[in-house]
């Protein structure tokens, strides 16, 4: 019984803390910002630290809620995400006209959601936390509520996110009628104990396509990707940094859970699939990110061909291949928040900063952003030392150790590919002459976020065994016997 | 006698009913509906599986899903309404600013 109120606690805590922001919030007068946020971040430390605190592998709630090891890693990851991209917003928000204190409030709700999403070992208790980490981002996606695109791409957002909830809904509906339990570790053990055929195999491979299409639309992965880059396009930056980084991280801990935990005993069917899905997604990705224009919808192309590399390590399905992919995980964030950030960082109203040619000779008046953004678009590209290269190198060697040589082949073609558009705008930023107009000086809350972004890409390059014990002390305990 | 196969099929044409909907409708309105259906639909399935495994998960899982769908309807048509004040229009088709 304490343990379940111990393993509960930091949800608990959370919860409370982020309806405690609006409540401040609405009493607060001028300074709300500064103040809010900084509640916001100190509640998410104190969700982190209380996480790290009550960890115990055991199930709780009738094996619904587990606070292991994985759990407490996404739990870190998406408050430390959740922590950047709140102070990034900081200055951001007032500047783009978004005077609505709710803002962090709901950031804080969607890191509880991914949170609920990591921690879950029950697949309504999965389907609750996505959709109490999509519903706040859809809010978000649309926060800046007279802005056309704004408004577009949280209506977008919302249809597609909704569809895909309700498909994954009914899959789940299927795989209960079948097999009496939404416990993952039930699932699992029904599906390998009793043999399904004719009918009942069908009903089986549609219940397992329907969750897999689900969770395919929350990481955007191909065919379903189609909503992200107007999405990410469309929100605010600060938004979409929080987009591409936790709560893409959300949707990984409740795929690779279900995937490699319930739908274990399906892997031969699911294999192939899986590794379509890999292959498509990431040469999609990079093949439509060469002609973007725009900077943010570069990266929500790239954003979709990191979830293909990130689906290779699933599709390895590994104890190696999991605790690479989590390591990826934190590695694409950090990388990936800083890009953004340095976006945010130089936005101003009316002047979106968007255009990759916004950038051009940026580092003639912005020299040190322009060395953090070229670092980043580095790592992005995989180029040692950085966090991105190492990630992609323990993913891809997992993935040859599970004997996915051509998936590798095509994953490293990929990363070629990907150099020609993440060194195109190194080569706007150092080579081309700035325009006659420069960019205002970087604002400081985030030019500390960016600099933070880069010295963790950097670390996570050179000394990466730390995080990397973590990762794979936190899988460790996930795959069943 | 109406059995559990009859529930699960009747789940079934509801789900197709409200995907189809969802792909082909161009109403933004229209399509949230359709999607609301296959929430139902899934609900549905839910308590037909508990009825016939005799277990009450099923049924419980259904107010999870109820409250869910009751909390997707506020969010949506606030996000539905926001669009429709600055655009004068529910049509998914002119709702294209942002290329698909």
């Amino acid at each position: 019984m304490t343990q379940a109120i111990n393993s509960g606690l930091p949800l608990i805590v959370a919860c409370s803390w982020a309806l405690l922001l609006i409540v401040v919030e609405m009493f607060s007068g001028d300074r709300r910002f500064v103040g809010v946020a900084w509640m916001g971040v100190i509640g998410l430390a104190v969700t982190a630290a209380m996480s790290v605190h009550y960890a115990s592998v055991p199930a709780v709630y009738g094996n619904a809620l587990a606070l292991d090891g994985y759990a407490v890693y996404f739990n870190l990851l998406a408050c430390t995400l959740g922590a950047a991209a709140m102070l990034l917003s900081i200055d951001y928000l007032g500047d783009a006209g978004i005077v609505r204190g709710e803002y962090y409030s709901l950031m804080f709700f969607a890191v509880i959601g991914v949170v609920i999403m990591a921690a879950a070992t029950d697949l309504i208790v999965m389907f609750i936390g996505l959709e109490t980490m999509s519903m706040a981002v859809y809010v978000l996606a649309g926060i800046r509520k007279s802005d056309l695109r704004s408004n577009e791409a949280a209506l977008k957002y919302f249809l597609l996110g909704a569809l895909a909830s309700a498909l994954l809904l009914y899959g789940v509906a299927l795989l209960y009628t079948i097999t009496g339990s939404t416990v993952l570790a039930d699932v699992s053990k029904a599906l390998s104990d009793t043999q399904h055929a004719g009918a009942d195999h069908l009903v089986l491979l549609l219940a397992t396509g329907l969750v897999l299409i689900g969770f395919g639309f929350k990481i955007a992965a191909v065919p379903f990707h189609l909503w992200a880059p107007d999405v990410y396009e469309g929100a605010p930056t600060t938004v979409t940094a929080f987009m591409a980084t936790a709560v893409k991280a959300g949707g990984f801990a409740a795929l690779m859970r279900t995937v490699l935990v319930a739908l274990a005993p399906m892997r031969a069917e699911l294999a192939p699939v899986l590794w379509g899905a890999a292959a498509v997604t990431m040469t999609l990705g990079n093949v439509v990110a060469l002609r973007q224009t725009s900077l943010k919808r570069m990266l929500a192309y790239s954003s979709i061909a990191h979830t293909g590399y990130l689906l290779v390590g699933v599709t390895a399905g590994t104890n190696e291949a999991g605790s690479s992919v989590l390591f990826y995980l934190a590695a694409y964030g950090a990388m990936n928040i800083g890009a953004f950030g340095v976006m945010a960082a130089l936005a101003r109203r009316g002047r979106g900063c968007e255009k990759i040619s916004d950038f051009s000779g940026l580092a003639q008046t912005h020299p040190a952003m322009a060395c953090a953004m070229a670092l980043f678009m580095l790592s992005l590209t995989g180029i040692p030392p950085l966090g991105g290269f190492v990630g992609k190198l323990y993913v891809f060697t997992a993935a040859m150790h599970a004997g996915l040589v051509w998936l590798v082949v095509i994953a490293a073609l990929n990363s070629v590919v990907s150099a020609a558009y993440y060194l195109g705008v190194v080569r706007t930023m150092y080579f081309d002459n700035a325009p006659a107009d420069v960019l205002p000086p970087a604002r400081p809350y985030a030019a500390v976020v960016v600099a933070v972004a880069a010295v963790v890409t950097i670390l996570l390059g050179v000394a990466p065994s730390p995080v990397l014990g973590s990762a794979a002390r936190a899988f460790s305990k996930v795959l069943l016997g | 006698m109406i059995g559990t196969v009859h529930y699960l099929a009747l789940s079934a044409v509801l789900f197709s009913i409200g995907a189809v909907g969802a792909v082909v409708r161009r109403n933004v309105i229209i399509i949230f509906m359709s999607i609301e259906l296959m929430l139902n639909a899934a609900n549905l399935a839910f308590v037909a599986g508990s009825n016939s495994l005799g277990s009450m998960n099923g049924q419980s899982i259904v107010f999870f899903v109820m409250t869910v769908a009751a909390a997707e309807a506020a969010v949506g048509l606030a996000v539905i309404l926001a669009l429709f004040r600055n655009r004068q229009t529910v049509a998914a088709d002119e709702i294209a600013l942002l290329k698909w």
